[in-house]
């Protein structure tokens, strides 16, 4: 995509975020070109007047122009600023969240494939380093103004002589080749650190980050990490030693122009005044007015060159988050039959999978059926593809072939809503948010069933914590988003998002590794109140506590992406399979 | 505050003194230029019909010489400089990063020191805020202040009037401005808070890792309409700040107006007494570059001050001492040291709830001992007090008979290789990931802990074998780990550090059984004779230890073997049967298996 796209992109977005902004940086615009324009234009009518008459009346009045429009100028400016001030960083905010939305909006497939990771880090980077988003926004507008002023300028020598605004923009000219030589250069440069930058963050951060801190004391890392952010520094430090040294050189080059300009326009100017030779001679205050619109025309050249620079620089950093804002939304996936009902039956038919960009089949023709009420326990090694095969039922990725049906029908073909409304999930990585105890639990801010929040509350064992707390279920999860927050423990939080999985009322439910985290006496409470907490729902159940599998009705045992065996635990003890074998292992340690 | 920076500049990069000496007279002088270009011009072109063109054009070219030179010599020479300050910024902030990395632990998980030191993190996080930002104005300085001197003779010489307007102009600006500033300082806490919240809404937003439970729960609308409030939250204070600022503007457009009337006053007071143009243009182009050489100054003397407050902020904690030295003992010899924990109590710093009191405990040396409790019952503290992640509130510890916290810090460290619960890869190759280093590592025994570990055969298929890079976020071909060799990993880093105390802390919560199994097995091989404890509230874990020791809030329950905890039928009992009896009520349906059980307690 051109620059002139991007920046065009950057002022649509800044738009739909916040339309008062770019209207106020097109009053700036105005304002600072208006300011230029009669800093040119008014000292001519005093210096003509002191040429002149010398009329004391004709002369403060003059004077007082100049000074009342300094004043005026200088309290739109403000009033502008004020405005400007209050907006800029609010667009900025604004946009950060545009990727954000757009990242929730997004399918997530894309979500564990790590090129889009690794797009979502670069894009985020506009945000991060250097501000670029705010400087491209404001850029924007300096840009405008600073073509604007040009324009202006270059319309008052015009009409003096465009033989002298042909040589100044011959000059220009010059400017542009070595501005484009010198873009072209910091384009390479910028995307050859870019990576070296990401990296040098990384590190940073590695030092400060506060779960990594035993690891660094224990470990004595402190050294290694020191060392790697010493070394990336070194290298970026060189590379752009190099890159200021030269912006030093033809930033320099562009002010010897810019005096010659200012030279030639003097001396020209100067020539109009004392001879006849290139037309009609002018006056001292004429003089002084051209020569005015010449400096700031030149020294506008070098800030609007100055800006667009700076502009390219940013707009390099641009590429990864207009990439990611492009992805395509997830579907609205509105069509489809909604889902009526209850989950009766699954059944999962000949499914293939394997994660995007992998290279091994993680599920390889997976069948087996499941009935209403059902709970099941799924058991397999570490990496077996448990986990892939529950991201799967959740619509979280569509299986590469066969199908996989509720209630007989394909589960996308079902309205995405209506469907998701009837499968609540506890995931092995389950996070909770920084709400309320209870807002984390119902998932809404209002019109949450206050009474089924404590009950489940009190059912998988968080009732003895919430008495602890003056404000109860009121509480907020948390620290780092407010200081009046509560740190849960692991246990805890598992808990909670048990609860939340149970509050949905969806009639399937799926508990991936829902106990690791507790204590023994805590896990048997939820095994034993499992039939109670799961009620009549279909139930998925998957932990490496092989006790588990006794509550459940049947078990699908898995290796290696395939349905080894799905049959109860009596049945499959008998057999001397994979099963037993993990049942064996572990019952053993209680043997005594 | 200046002059320890100034020093730091002596230290590491003297030559920018010379360059700032260079850039002055060049910056300096530049502007002078465009002050007297219109006295020599006009007063020619005011000769009128004895106008020489041949001084026309000399004045011309002079000036074009004069200029391409100062000019350039000032852009290149502030330009060449940036880098060199910004690199002055980089060190403090490596400064900063090992001070976190080495001040006592407990700040690290207290949200308030955070808080408190926010103000030093922000002086080393841009180029224009903090050090850099106090840098590149102490370079710009002194060429101002050399313009400011010659145009104040200057103009003072011709209306000491002006120079006061001018002066009084630039008071009410820099009142004006300090009054906003103080302001905008004052919000600086709710600032603070209304960015973190925001922060929370970009980081959760943008982490895939919450992605599955946004969707599952459709919790979209509901994080967005949160994340828009903190938003706009931040807008509203902004607002205020602005409108402040807004409205001390007006003291300064009266100043603006002192300075313009008294200046335009007198010259043309002057011209009505015979000041040629020449020179009326002149003065009222020296008049106005001084007022914005003024300007620009007290703008910079500002910032100074501004920023001061945040280096000032960064030299508190870079001096203050933040527990990152500890004793002066050096760490102990012996290959598997003795613990005493003597009447220990503990609370985390600034809570009023124990942890555990009167917690009394003796590990011999070279014995394995197993820590068991329910969840919350102070089982990793215990382990973090005994490293000297934090300070016990009563009682003390010693190894080797000596109190932790008499051991050097980083000697303390050394005697340990812990495996903790939340196991952290970083994006290094392996095996510096296992050695945690990255000069000095031993091949050989970083292959011994790979195989020790399990992880060998893993590590063998990977393309450049242990010099793969781990995570993908330095180089998109690095390995990933699942939860599992992630575990094994952290366990060869802890066999290749080969401490004489070994901590496992819930190391195999996240493994299958088999791999499980296989950490159990190979437990007494990862020990070797060494002190050992490990923590986990899978029971099972006990059997190959030779203690087990029962913690809750009054310190150590029960503590014993695992024969005799279960013939004490207390709360490990309790906790055994529970867990294992899932186990073995099955046996009883299940005559095969029934031998499997024998000698087992009756349960029911």
């Amino acid at each position: 995509m051109s620059n002139g796209k991007k920046m065009a992109m950057i002022v649509r977005l800044s738009w739909r975020v916040c339309p008062s902004y770019v209207l106020l940086l097109l009053a700036n615009t105005i304002v600072g070109g208006g300011q230029i324009l009669a800093a040119v234009l008014l000292p001519r009518f005093l210096l003509d007047e002191l040429t002149g008459g010398r009329d004391v009346g004709r002369l403060a009045f003059f004077a007082g122009c100049i000074v009342g429009t300094n004043i005026l100028f200088d309290w739109l400016t403000r009033l502008v600023k004020k405005g400007l001030d209050v907006r800029s960083e609010y667009v900025n905010h604004k946009m950060e969240e545009l990727l954000g939305e757009k990242i929730m909006n997004l399918s997530y497939t894309r979500l564990e494939d790590p090129y889009y990771l690794d797009l979502k880090e670069r894009a985020a980077f506009v945000f991060i380093n250097q501000q670029a988003m705010l400087q491209l926004i404001n850029g924007a507008g300096e840009l405008l103004r600073d073509g604007i002023t040009l324009l202006l300028m270059m319309a008052i020598l015009l009409t003096l002589s465009p033989v002298l605004l042909g040589v100044l923009l011959v000059l220009v000219g010059i400017m542009l080749i070595l501005q484009k030589h010198f873009y072209i250069y910091q384009k390479k440069m910028f995307d050859d650190v870019l990576p070296v930058n990401r990296r040098y963050n990384y590190y940073v951060n590695l030092t400060t980050d506060g779960e990594l801190q035993k690891d660094i004391r224990l470990y004595d890392m402190a050294g290694m990490l020191g060392d790697w952010v010493v070394q990336y520094n070194r290298q970026i430090m060189n590379t752009f030693d190099f890159h200021y040294k030269k912006q030093g050189l033809y930033l320099g080059l562009y002010g010897v122009i810019n005096d010659l300009q200012a030279a030639l326009a003097y001396g020209y100017v100067a020539l109009r005044v004392a001879t006849g030779w290139f037309g009609p001679s002018i006056s001292l205050g004429s003089f002084s007015m051209y020569v005015n619109a010449a400096v700031q025309f030149s020294t506008g050249i070098t800030k609007f060159g100055d800006s667009l620079l700076r502009a390219g620089q940013m707009l390099g950093y641009l590429d990864p988050f207009i990439e990611l804002l492009r992805l395509p939304d997830e579907k609205e996936q509105k069509e489809g039959v909604p889902f009526e009902g209850e989950v009766e039956s699954i059944e999962f038919s000949h499914v293939d999978f394997t994660y995007p960009g992998g290279q091994q089949k993680v599920l390889n023709d997976i069948s087996f059926k499941v009935n209403k009420g059902e709970k099941i326990s799924v058991v397999g090694v570490n990496g077996a593809g448990k986990s892939t095969l529950i991201k799967l039922l959740c619509r979280l990725y569509r299986p590469d072939s066969g199908r996989i049906l509720v209630n007989g029908r394909d589960i996308f073909s079902y309205e995405y809503k209506s469907y998701m409304r009837q499968v609540a999930a506890v995931f092995q990585d389950y996070r909770l948010f920084a709400f309320t105890i209870g807002e984390n639990i119902s998932c809404r801010e209002q019109g949450a069933d206050r009474e089924k929040i404590l009950r489940l509350a009190d059912q998988v064992g968080l009732s003895e914590k919430l008495s602890a707390l003056p404000n109860g279920i009121d509480t907020l999860i948390g620290k780092e988003y407010d200081e009046a927050g509560t740190e849960l423990s692991g246990g805890q939080e598992q808990k909670v998002a048990i609860a939340r999985a149970l509050y949905k009322d969806a009639s399937l439910i799926i508990l991936d590794e829902p106990t690791s985290a507790l204590d023994p006496m805590a896990e048997a409470e939820i095994y034993e109140n499992f039939h109670e907490l799961a009620g009549g729902k279909t139930a998925f159940y998957i932990s490496h506590r092989m006790s588990s599998s006794l509550f459940c009705d049947r078990i699908l045992v898995i290796d290696g992406g395939r349905v080894v065996d799905f049959d109860s635990h009596e049945n499959l003890m008998k057999k001397d399979g994979m099963y037993r074998r993990l049942f064996k292992t572990q019952a053993d340690n209680y043997a005594c | 505050m200046i002059k320890r920076m100034l020093e730091k500049v002596k230290g590491q990069r003297p030559a920018l003194f010379g360059v700032c000496a260079l850039y002055t007279l060049a910056a300096g002088l530049y502007p002078f230029l465009a002050v007297l270009l219109p006295l020599f011009m006009i007063g020619e072109l005011e000769k009128g019909a004895q106008a020489s063109l041949n001084a026309v054009l000399l004045i011309a070219a002079v000036y074009f010489v004069l200029a391409a030179f100062l000019g350039f010599m000032r852009t290149y020479l502030e330009k060449w400089s940036y880098n060199k300050i910004s690199f002055l910024r980089l060190d403090y902030l490596r400064e900063c990063c090992v001070k976190i990395m080495e001040m006592a632990y407990p700040h690290v998980e207290d949200a308030s020191f955070l808080m408190k030191y926010e103000k030093a993190f922000i002086a080393v996080q841009s180029n224009d805020n903090g050090v850099e930002g106090i840098y590149h104005r102490l370079f710009e300085l002194p060429a101002l202040l050399l313009t400011i001197l010659i145009l104040t003779v200057q103009i003072g010489f011709l209306s000491p009037l002006v120079l006061l307007g001018l002066c009084a102009g630039l008071v009410c600006r820099v009142i004006a401005s300090r009054k906003s500033y103080a302001y905008r300082y004052g919000k600086e806490t709710e600032i603070a808070g209304w960015r973190r919240r925001i922060q929370y809404y970009s980081r959760v937003t943008s982490d895939f890792t919450y992605g599955k439970d946004i969707r599952m729960y459709g919790l979209k609308d509901r994080i967005l309409a949160n994340y828009d409030r903190q938003i706009d939250g931040y807008r509203s204070v902004r607002a205020l700040i602005a409108g402040r600022e807004y409205g001390w503007g007006f003291l300064a457009l009266f100043g603006l107006l002192l300075g313009d009337g008294l200046t335009y006053g007198t010259l043309v007071r002057r011209a009505l007494s015979g000041m040629s143009v020449a020179e009326f243009s002149m003065y009222l182009t020296a008049a106005a570059t001084l007022a914005g050489c003024l300007t620009q100054a007290a703008e910079k003397f500002s910032t100074i001050l501004g920023e001061g407050q945040y280096v000032r902020a960064l030299f508190d904690f870079l001096d203050t001492d933040l527990g990152e030295r500890g004793g002066d003992r050096p760490a102990c010899t012996s290959k598997a040291p003795e613990i005493v924990f003597d009447d220990v109590s503990f609370r985390y710093p600034g809570s009023k709830n124990y942890v555990f009191r009167h917690l009394n405990l003796t590990i011999a040396g070279g014995e394995k001992l197993a820590v068991v409790g329910v969840n919350g019952a102070g089982k990793s503290t215990l382990v973090k007090l005994l490293m000297g992640l934090f300070d016990v509130t009563e009682g003390r510890i010693c190894i080797d008979g000596i109190p932790v916290e008499e051991y050097d810090k980083k000697a303390l460290y050394s005697m340990f290789a812990p495996v903790f619960q939340e196991v952290n890869a970083m994006a290094f190759t392996v095996r510096e990931n296992v050695a945690g280093r990255l000069t000095d590592i031993d091949d050989a025994r970083v292959e011994d802990a790979l195989k020790r570990a399990g992880l060998w055969d893993k590590i063998e298929g990977l393309p450049q074998k242990t010099r793969q890079m781990v995570l993908k976020v330095i180089d998109e071909n690095g390995a990933l780990f699942s939860g599992g060799e992630n575990q094994k990993l952290a366990i060869a880093r802890a066999l290749y550090k080969d401490a004489p105390i070994v901590v496992m802390d819930e190391p195999t919560a996240a493994l299958d059984a088999l791999a499980e199994e296989q950490i159990y097995r190979d437990f007494d091989g990862l020990v070797q004779g060494k002190t050992a404890i490990y923590i986990s509230h899978r029971l099972a874990s006990t059997r190959f230890c030779d203690h087990i020791a029962l913690i809750g809030p009054d310190g150590v329950e029960e503590y014993g073997t695992h024969e005799e905890l279960m013939e004490r039928k207390g709360e490990y009992y309790k906790m055994f049967t529970v867990q294992g009896k899932y186990y073995r009520e099955d046996a009883a349906d299940n005559e095969a298996e029934a031998s499997a059980w024998e000698g087992g307690p009756v349960y029911e």
